[in-house]
């Protein structure tokens, strides 16, 4: 780690300031995991949407929150939604994806 | 069949809880890496520790270096933390819609609830059981919240086959087609209760468990069928009712629950309440004598992070065992998931 020191200011444009160390691993990846949660949450709201689009509602939004996928639509969402988790657990664990 | 307790979720709480069932889905190929590794680790399971807590000293050594274990512990922790808090969501999104109804549902109907005057015990009051935040009675609508959208959304997603099929077939195993009056002990939001009613249709079904949040949605659930249970914030142990009162005494994944003294207490408990010649019917989790050294330990393993203090005790016990030390006679425990033990009391 660079010492900052006045005598030399141009080391305070990059410092090497310490951030999170190995004992945040389990935090961040807590966090990854809620994000990738959230992540979800929007796609998932997105393929409502365009689903209900396509049915040509009027009010939208309330439509979308009070839509019950239909088994098509929920084996698709549970396809979209089972691949989106792998693809970050597989880079997550180094496990080679196919 | 449709009820109006269905939980009619909203996108965004639906999703959310959806999002559980597509992490563990989308953890399989993660899953198997974790399993390579753990075969890897140990080649020969019975050369693994006796002692429970030395073999998990051991087994965290081995599988140090396994980074698809440690991910994979890491979709476990999320899971543990975060379930019962997205089903609890998804209530919030839905509550003034679904509060009236559940109002409703539970004071109009034949259905009885009497709740405790006591404290609670302490193996029971503030343990975080399933890892559920606040534990079964923190929040006001917990019962609803875990019958309706953990059990009929994710149990029902991750193990297809619907929540009553094996309650009913275990039901019906008792050997009478008729039982005037069934206790259940930990009926919970009333799913083995709801199991046995429809197999026994005439039976008056009385109900015991210690969590009120619970008994109050199996008192919505009775409401909604006309059925006249009459639950009771008691301990299956220690229950008040009159000796010689029940033809049927059932539970279903109760024990795990409980620490291995309050289990043979329930044991004699459910002695004391049956008639001369009534049945005994009582389903649990797989016991450790079934499993090998590795299974044992994964199942351990499971109970310790998944909030469940007693699990290792109560899976140890021959329940067999337990119920003949508690006076029943032709007793036979069989199967391994649920494990079933049944017996009669004397005539
Ligand atoms: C896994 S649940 C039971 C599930 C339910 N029988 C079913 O079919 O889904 C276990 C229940 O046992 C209750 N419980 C724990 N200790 C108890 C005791 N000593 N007496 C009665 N109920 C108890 C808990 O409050 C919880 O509701």
């Amino acid at each position: 780690m660079t010492i900052l020191d006045p005598s030399n200011p141009t080391a305070y444009n990059h410092p090497a300031r310490p951030t999170l160390n190995e004992v945040d691993t389990g935090a961040l990846g807590a966090a990854l995991l809620a994000l990738t949660k959230e992540v979800w949450v929007l796609t998932d709201r997105m393929m409502v949407m365009e689903e209900v689009l396509a049915q040509r509602g009027i009010d939208i939004s309330a439509q979308i929150d009070a839509h019950q996928p239909d088994p098509d639509l929920q084996s698709r969402l549970n396809a979209r939604g089972a691949k989106l988790v792998a693809g970050v657990l597989d880079a997550l664990s180094g496990v080679a994806r196919d | 069949m449709t009820s109006k307790l269905d939980a009619v979720l909203h996108q965004r709480g639906r999703a959310g809880v959806d999002f559980v069932v597509h992490l563990a889905r989308g953890a399989s190929g993660l899953k198997a890496a974790a399993a390579a590794d753990l075969a890897a680790a140990v080649p020969d399971p019975a050369a693994l520790p006796d002692d429970m807590d030395r073999r998990h000293a051991h087994m965290a050594q081995a599988l140090g270096g396994s980074r698809a274990n440690r991910v994979s512990q890491l979709v476990g922790e999320w899971h543990a933390q975060m379930h019962g808090l997205l089903a609890r969501e998804a209530y919030e999104e839905i509550r003034e819609a679904v509060d009236p109804v559940l109002a409703q549902a539970q004071a109009d109907g034949p259905c009885t609830l009497e709740p405790a005057t006591g404290p609670m015990p302490s193996y029971w009051q503030g343990v975080h059981f399933h890892r559920t935040a606040g534990g079964w009675d923190e929040h006001p609508m917990q019962g609803y919240i875990h019958g309706e959208i953990i059990h009929k959304r994710l149990v029902e997603a991750l193990y297809p086959g619907g929540i009553f099929k094996q309650r009913r077939e275990i039901a019906a195993r008792a050997p009478r087609d008729h039982y005037a009056r069934i206790l259940d002990m930990g009926a919970s939001t009333g799913h083995f209760t709801h199991a046995l009613q429809e197999v026994y249709p005439d039976a008056q079904i009385v109900g015991v468990d210690w969590s009120l949040r619970a008994l109050e949605h199996a008192q919505r659930v009775a409401n909604t069928h006309g059925w006249a249970w009459q639950l009771y914030q008691r301990g299956a142990e220690a229950t008040g009712f009159d000796d010689a009162s029940f033809d049927l005494v059932g539970s279903y994944i109760l024990l795990h629950e409980i620490p291995a003294d309050i289990i043979r207490a329930t044991f004699a408990e459910a002695f004391r309440v049956l008639k001369p010649g009534g049945d005994m019917i009582m389903s649990d989790v797989t016991r450790y004598a079934d499993m090998d050294k590795l299974g044992q330990w994964k199942a351990d393993a499971g109970a310790l992070w998944g909030g469940e203090p007693f699990w290792r005790e109560s899976a140890s016990l021959d329940l067999a065992q337990v119920a003949r030390e508690a006076g029943f006679v032709d007793v036979t425990a069989s199967g391994i998931y649920p494990h079933v033990v049944q017996g009669r009391k004397p005539a």
